[in-house]
C-alpha cells in the first residue's frame, strides 16, 4: 500500500490517508485492528482493514 | 463450513447497512485479500445502474467482515490446499447469493519481508517520541504520534513499513512518549473525558505536509 502511495506522489497526486484504530470491547491498549481510508485526487478508495 | 457461514452472516449485515431502505436488484462486494488485511468494494444495482463505493461502513462492521475474510481464506486453504486473494459475493434481495473466487496472486503483491520492520528499527523509530522536558499539551503528543506514524507509513526513503505494526507498536508503547513521573499531572493538566488518559475518548491528528494529509484517530491510551 505505501509503495501505492508513493507512485501517486511522485506522480504529482494528493494523497489524503485517514487511519481509524480499534480496540477490543475487553478493553487493553493493543488495537484489535486499523482501518485506513485513502483519497487520491478526492476520490476515496474502499477502506483497508488491517487485523491485528 | 464454519468459516462461510460466518462470513455469509456478516456480508449479509454489511449489504443490508449498504442498501438501508433502498431499492436494489442486487449488491456485489468485491474483496481482495492480503496476509493480515482486506479490501472491499461496494456496488449496488438500482433499476440496471450501478452505485459503486459510495458510501464507507462503519468501522466496527468492517473489522468484523475482514476477519471473516481472512478467518475463511484460511479455512479454504485449510480443506482444499488453495489459497484465494479475493473473491466476489453477489447478494440478491429474495437471499440467494453467489460466491466466485480467485485463486489468482496480485501481480503487485508484496510479500511480506518486504513490508515488514524487526523490533530494532521500531524500536529507533520510538525513540523519535522525545520524553518531554516539560508537561506537553494532548495536541502535541499526538502530533508527534503523528510525525512517527507519517515518517513510517510514507515510503519516502529507505524504510517502507506497514501502517499496521508501526500504529500498533505505537500504540503498546505510547507511555513512552511520557516520562512516568509526568503521567499524572500530564493527566491533571490535560483533561480528557473523566479526567482521565483512561477515558474513552477519540484523539484526532491531523499532520500536512506538500500533498499528503494524515488524520489519525485514535483512542486515548492508558498511561501507568
Amino acid at each position: 500500500m505505501e509503495n501505492y502511495l508513493r507512485k501517486e506522489l511522485e506522480a504529482g497526486k494528493t494523497v489524503s490517508i485517514k487511519i481509524d484504530v480499534g480496540y477490543s470491547a475487553s478493553g487493553g491498549v493493543r488495537p484489535s485492528g486499523f482501518g485506513v481510508t485513502i483519497e487520491v485526487n478526492g476520490i476515496r478508495q474502499p477502506p483497508r482493514y488491517f487485523i491485528q | 463450513m464454519i468459516g462461510l457461514d460466518n462470513l455469509f452472516g456478516n456480508f449479509e449485515r454489511l449489504v443490508h447497512w449498504y442498501v438501508a431502505d433502498d431499492d436494489w436488484q442486487y449488491v456485489v462486494l468485491e474483496s481482495s485479500i492480503w496476509e493480515e488485511s482486506t479490501q472491499t468494494s461496494l456496488t449496488r444495482v438500482v433499476d440496471g445502474f450501478a452505485i459503486v463505493n459510495d458510501k464507507s461502513p462503519p468501522f466496527d462492521l468492517g473489522i468484523v467482515c475482514s476477519r471473516s475474510l481472512v478467518c475463511f481464506r484460511d479455512e479454504h486453504l485449510g480443506t482444499t490446499g488453495r489459497r484465494i486473494w479475493g473473491l466476489t459475493f453477489t447478494l440478491y434481495p429474495d437471499g440467494t447469493y453467489h460466491i466466485e473466487y480467485d485463486y489468482q496472486k496480485p501481480a503487485d503483491y508484496e510479500d511480506d519481508p518486504d513490508d515488514t520492520i524487526d523490533g530494532d528499527e521500531i524500536n529507533q523509530r520510538l525513540q523519535q517520541l522525545q520524553a518531554p522536558t516539560a508537561v506537553m499539551p494532548a495536541e502535541q503528543v499526538y502530533q508527534q504520534i503523528g510525525y512517527c506514524l507519517l515518517q513510517g507509513a510514507v515510503a519516502s526513503g529507505q524504510h517502507i513499513t506497514g501502517c499496521g505494526q508501526l500504529l500498533n507498536a505505537l500504540a503498546c508503547r505510547i507511555r513512552m512518549a511520557i516520562s512516568p513521573e509526568q503521567a499524572p499531572r500530564f493527566a491533571q493538566q490535560n483533561p480528557l473525558q473523566d479526567n482521565s488518559l483512561q477515558s474513552k475518548t477519540w484523539i484526532y491528528c491531523k499532520i500536512s505536509t506538500d500533498s499528503l494529509v494524515y488524520s489519525v484517530r485514535m483512542r486515548s491510551l492508558s498511561i501507568i
